[in-house]
């Protein structure tokens, strides 16, 4: 319906339009905890980056355009790292392979597994249908603001992500 | 790193031997040099960036890349060598090549200046913010909300552009010289500097019937449209000279290629003749799902093949005193065998057997074997009509390395490779 919504909106401004798209479920306002382990080989919480913007980005090593995505999230950490951003990736399938895309794509922030411990992870933050890549966006206050399916462009990090490190 | 010079045909077995070393390297380093023109690792890396199976080389391990890092440097140099004969040759001089070349010139151009103008489509800050308003948390409906009004602006814009470029250049089109007994060089669109004819919208005009006239109008309207957008972009001094000569580069080795082709495989009847000869190639083996069970003497082997025919299970009793480790932990199934592979003494009982039909004591080195084919796929010989293309393969892939070889003594190749200590062995050739 939201979706429909927009749909109508744009049409209203502009006369006539089209869209296509998936449906949203947003994520619950509080985020569910979680303790998972990570490519450094430590167990890992989302407390441990309380009080700094969370961009957390669901992903796995079969999906193009999560590979797309992945190196302008390098890019955002290295810049606005500094700033309170950080980005935190939960692989969701075959660990070896995993690792291995962090290695050629030279991940510079945390990488998690899901696969095996918590299959069940991206669901209870909003993601219903499985599509990845996902992203949650947690502010510094530790509230889930705003959850996104698909590739984050660079308009809508400017737009939304950028404004939570003010 | 050392740096070694090999001919193509020892690059093959250098593959196979530092395959699994060949690494990332430095992107102005040069790989290999061929006619003394050199390939750079950047080049390489474009290669496997741009290649289908690039999303799946990043999963790959360290020593899969480096194989397939070589590999495609080996295709780059193949294709230099294919490329530098194709022009001596002046196949990047015929009518048909230019042709080819000219539209694909002409589509880069169109959709640089369609880019451009796609870039040029903003979103109002008013309208940007009603639309945060109505979808505050849903990123989804946000982001539809923009892309549908941003492609209906580019959509409006496209066409006020198209009218503009069509009022200044004076277009005009003949639609109604479309008709029997149109020439090739009939005039369909006419404008300042620019015109179609008939032959640029059907293959040299020269088909024998008119194709429907609607058809052909909708092929003057696109092509016109590309012509003048593209006009338009080269006056405004849109560059594609670099992603021309690319294309170039990659369609000269196709076209190399397939002169070759037409010259080692002479007609469809030379493919009949060498699949006769040939006929593995479109052999599918027979297989079979395959009970046992394997045990150390001939003696107890009896004694349990008795019991199995007294009504025991062949799975159940494998299960539990088969000798095979996998098989007692499969309870006896070992899955589907194919045809020539495996023990020739399993094979050739199991070629006899009839479905769930229990063999006699087989001996081999492994032990003595209770046998029993639960199910079957049949072989067969696929026809010439199946295996068309793979004939086609294979006869060129027979004559490639000699007709690479003698390319190479024309253009000298030189190999510079990033090699890691471990790998750094004398090559013996």
């Amino acid at each position: 319906m939201r979706k429909l919504a927009a749909i109508a909106f744009a049409a209203g401004m502009i006369l006539s339009c089209s869209a296509a798209g998936e449906s949203r479920h947003p994520a619950a306002p509080v985020p569910p905890p979680f303790t998972l382990p990570g490519v450094d080989g430590r167990q890992h919480q989302l407390q441990e980056w309380a009080g700094k913007v969370v961009l957390l980005n669901f992903w796995a090593s079969w999906c193009s355009p999560c590979q797309t995505e992945i190196r302008d999230l390098v890019a955002w950490q290295e810049r606005y790292g500094a700033r309170g951003l950080q980005i935190v990736g939960i692989g969701m399938d075959d660990e070896s392979r995993l690792r291995n895309v962090h290695r050629s794509l030279g991940i510079n922030y945390p990488l998690l597994f899901a696969s095996k411990s918590a299959p069940g992870l991206a669901e209870a933050f909003g993601n219903r249908t499985g599509v990845v890549p996902y992203s949650v966006l947690i502010s510094r206050a530790g509230a889930v603001v705003y959850s996104h399916a698909g590739v984050i462009t660079s308009e809508f990090f400017e737009t939304q992500v950028l404004p939570s490190l003010q | 790193m050392r740096n070694r010079k090999l001919s193509l045909a020892g690059w093959i077995g250098l593959v196979a031997l530092i395959g699994a070393s060949f690494q990332a390297a430095a992107a102005d380093q040069v790989l290999a040099t061929v006619a003394g023109e050199a390939i750079h690792a950047h080049e390489l890396e474009m290669a496997v960036a741009s290649s289908p199976f690039y999303t799946q080389f990043n999963t790959m391990s360290e020593d899969e890349q480096a194989s397939l890092r070589g590999d495609m440097l080996r295709r780059l140099v193949t294709g230099r060598l294919l490329a530098l004969e194709a022009k001596r040759l002046g196949l990047d001089q015929t009518a048909a090549f230019k042709r080819e070349r000219d539209d694909f010139r002409l589509g880069l151009l169109y959709r640089s200046y369609m880019d451009r103008l796609r870039g040029s489509v903003t979103l109002p800050a008013d309208t940007l913010a009603a639309m945060q308003q109505q979808f505050k948390q849903d990123g989804d409906a946000l982001e539809a909300a923009k892309a549908s009004f941003l492609s209906t602006r580019f959509r409006e814009k496209k066409l006020a552009a198209l009218r503009q470029m069509q009022i200044e250049s004076h277009l005009e089109f003949f639609e109604s010289r479309i008709r029997p007994g149109i020439k090739p060089g009939t005039v369909l669109m006419q404008a300042d500097g620019l015109r179609v004819v008939y032959g640029d919208l059907v293959e040299g005009g020269q088909l024998q019937k008119l194709p429907n006239p609607e058809w052909v109008k909708e092929q003057l309207q696109n092509r016109s449209e590309l012509v003048l957008v593209a006009s338009y972009a080269e006056r405004n001094g849109e560059q594609v000279d670099a992603q021309l000569a690319r294309y170039v580069d990659e369609r000269l080795p196709a076209l190399m290629l397939e002169k070759k082709r037409s010259e080692w495989i002479a007609s469809e009847a030379a493919m009949r003749e060498w699949y006769v000869h040939h006929p593995e190639v479109g052999r599918i083996p027979a297989s079979y799902h395959v009970g046992q069970l394997v045990l150390a003497t001939r003696d107890e082997a009896e004694a349990f093949r008795a019991r199995i025919v007294k009504g025991e299970s062949l799975f159940t009793l494998a299960g539990e005193y088969s000798i095979d480790p996998a098989g007692r932990q499969q309870n006896g199934d070992m899955g589907w065998i194919v045809e020539g592979r495996g023990m020739p003494e399993l094979q050739q009982v199991l070629a006899r057997l009839k479905d769930e039909e229990l063999s006699e004591v087989v001996p081999t080195a492994s032990g003595f074997h209770l046998l029993m084919v639960l199910e079957r796929r049949i072989g067969r010989q696929k026809p010439y009509a199946e295996v068309q293309e793979r004939v086609q393969q294979m006869m060129v892939s027979q004559q490639l390395p000699g007709y690479m070889a003698e390319l190479e003594k024309r253009y000298p190749v030189s190999w510079s490779l990033v090699v890691t200590p471990a790998a750094a062995q004398p090559v013996t050739r």
